[in-house]
């Protein structure tokens, strides 16, 4: 409790320099005139952004109202609901200014309530630019206003006091504006645009410190979330595990790729938001993922379909590794003998970046939790993957995972062992993540 | 091709030690090993659970379906097929089914038949399950339905079945609460 007092005391103390010093900089919030575009083309940049930031995804919630909020994320201070966003004038942002619509978005603080939580990803949006801020603006007076009631936030001390959050603020937003790099192309610039700005990318993937702020240094190294690994999407740890543009398009796109397939949040960002970019936009981001200049839309496009999975079969010695029974007991059946998977059921393994990431982590966590299934499109689809907590030892995950690692993530360390293992396990179990997939009832 | 071995009880039988292949997974050698036909391969992914048969814990009832799990996982369990819930009467020699199976003759519960042998094992799971956990009479439809709601049938549409278990369980009022 001493502990809170004083973290509440310290916010407190920033949040007072923060509105003394950061109210200035509040009102001066720049004005761009779109007079040469006509309000429908506005409105319509506004869409694509309000796609691009993905705000259905939170902002739309169990009524299936679009906009109208209410999606509960469950922090560690207590339950924080999202708001309706729509133009209603008595629940929603109706009597929003523009000015009031940036400082909620670019500042996180709402004319309504104040401070906004960081939930919100405001610390990503501050780096939009003034004319798809305008765009946005345009498109959420345009939609049709809801009157849905806001549901009460539910946090506890201190967290539960907005004034605080200004401290927060102070010690960990970072306000400045987006930086072109001069030095590097165009579409480099426009992939880095999207990935820290709308993407708002680092909000899951970049680790965060003890009062979950992002650490710039670290960004995209990857983070924990909701008991799974966003992973390490850095230009080098991609590279090192062998994703190339198109691998990453096809995933952005279509949710799978030759890498594997998305799933839990990443699949309904895709669903939500990244499937309805352009191909320009998404090979603009994988290049900026890969650190490339240049990537063509042929060499992410050619065609519409997946990059084939290469069918490569285990060699017998191979199969003489530990882990190849335990891999042929419980994990054959669906993923097949050698790991190829089935088409539009079951992901391959070979190069599946559960086994390529330097990280063995979520592939200990998927065989302990299992995965639910998923249908991309009318198409396309996985079935689900049971969880086998109940099945497999702490020494079998390790010799499974250690065997899938060497013949499909090409790692010649056998870095998994036991207590590795019954650490994620116990984690997971703590934190309620295992046999979550109440349905599934048989293995 | 390397071995592994096979040693499990199955419909109260000793099976095993073995020797099998080590790729074979436990439908085919119910099938070919041992001649149990009863259990079906149907779409051989792991999604109809046609191929399902049920294991006896400790603690009550899990099921597995075969056409995905290695016979290998299987050791050391205590396991049912559909062969193995019927009895013979000692005194009168004649064939006394589960009282699962026989609902399920009684309601014309399946028609091809494909599909059975899972859904008795999943139904026979869940109805003794009811004997240490009685169901609320108020939730036993929706109870049935999620104990069987992955078993797919192509031929019934699904309420015969889920009508049979319903009123098998209403005729023992120590299942309901
Ligand atoms: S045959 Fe096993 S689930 Fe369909
Ligand atoms: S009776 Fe034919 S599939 Fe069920």
């Amino acid at each position: 409790m001493k502990k809170l007092i004083i973290i509440g005391l310290a916010l407190g103390l920033a949040a007072v320099i923060f509105i003394y010093f950061g109210s200035g900089k509040l009102a001066n919030v720049a004005s761009a005139a779109h007079q040469s575009e006509t309000v429908d083309i506005i409105v319509e940049r506004g869409r694509q952004v309000a796609i691009e930031s993905d705000c259905v995804a939170c902002h739309t919630g169990p009524s299936g109202a679009p906009f109208a909020g209410g999606v509960a994320f469950d922090s560690p201070f207590g339950m924080i609901y999202s708001t309706n966003i729509t133009p209603d004038k008595q629940y929603g942002i109706g009597l929003y200014q523009r000015e009031d619509f940036y400082r909620a978005v670019k500042w996180g603080y709402s004319s309504k309530v104040g401070n906004l939580y960081p939930a919100m990803p405001f610390t990503s949006y501050r780096k939009l630019n003034d004319e798809d801020l305008d765009a946005l603006w345009a498109y959420f007076q345009s939609i049709k206003p809801i009157a849905e009631p806001n549901s009460a936030n539910d946090l506890i001390f201190p967290a539960n006091i907005r004034f605080f959050l200004g401290g927060w603020n102070q010690l960990f937003f970072d306000d400045s504006d987006f930086i072109n790099d001069t030095n590097r192309s165009e579409q480099w610039n426009k992939g880095k645009y999207f990935v820290e700005a709308a993407g708002h990318c680092g909000e899951c993937h970049t680790p965060r410190n003890l009062l979950f702020a992002m650490q710039p240094d670290k960004a995209l190294q990857g983070e924990f979330l909701e008991g799974w690994q966003a992973g390490d999407i850095t230009a080098k740890e991609l590279k090192s595990q062998g994703w190339n543009a198109k691998d990453l398009v096809d995933l952005l796109k279509m949710g799978e790729s030759r890498k594997g397939s998305t799933y839990e949040n990443m699949y309904l960002v895709v669903n939500h938001s990244l499937s309805h970019m352009p191909n320009e936009d998404l090979a603009a981001i994988s290049g900026y993922l890969l650190d490339k200049d240049q990537v063509s839309i042929a060499e992410v496009t050619g065609s519409s379909d997946l990059q084939p999975i290469e069918r490569v079969y285990l060699s017998q010695e191979d199969k003489t590794l530990s882990g190849y029974q335990t891999y042929v007991d419980y994990c054959a059946g669906c993923h097949g003998l050698d790991g190829l998977g089935k088409p539009e059921a079951v992901v391959a393994l070979h190069q599946n970046s559960a086994f390529t990431a330097q990280s063995p982590y979520n592939s200990i966590a998927v065989i302990l939790r299992g995965l639910p299934s998923k249908r991309q499109s009318q198409t396309r689809g996985v079935v689900s993957m049971s969880s086998f907590n109940a099945q497999v030892s702490d020494q079998q995950v390790a010799e499974l995972v250690n065997f899938a690692r060497q013949v499909w993530g090409a790692q010649k360390d056998a870095k998994v062992n036991n207590d590795m293992v019954k650490e994620i396990r116990e984690k997971l179990d703590k934190e309620g993540y295992l046999n979550h997939l109440q349905m599934k009832k048989s293995d | 091709m390397s071995k592994s071995t096979v040693n499990f009880i199955l419909n109260g039988k000793q099976i095993g030690p073995i020797a099998v292949d080590q790729n074979t997974m436990m439908i085919q050698f119910l099938h070919e090993h041992l001649n149990l036909t009863g259990t079906k391969f149907g779409c051989g992914a792991g999604i109809c659970h046609a191929c399902v048969i049920l294991e006896k814990t400790a603690t009550g009832h899990v099921t597995h379906r075969t056409c995905i799990n290695g016979v290998g996982s299987f050791n050391g369990k205590n396991l049912m097929t559909v062969e193995g819930h019927a009895r013979i009467d000692v005194k009168t020699q004649e064939l006394e089914l589960h009282p699962v199976q026989q609902a399920f003759i009684e309601h014309f519960s399946f028609q091809c038949g494909w599909c059975t042998s899972g859904f008795v094992n999943e139904a026979i799971g869940y109805y003794e399950s009811l004997k240490q956990n009685p169901v609320k009479k108020s939730e036993l439809r929706s109870s049935i339905e999620a104990s069987l709601a992955e078993h797919v049938c192509r031929c019934t549409g699904y309420v015969k079945y889920y009508e049979a278990i319903e009123d098998l369980i209403l005729s023992q009022p120590e299942l309901v609460r």
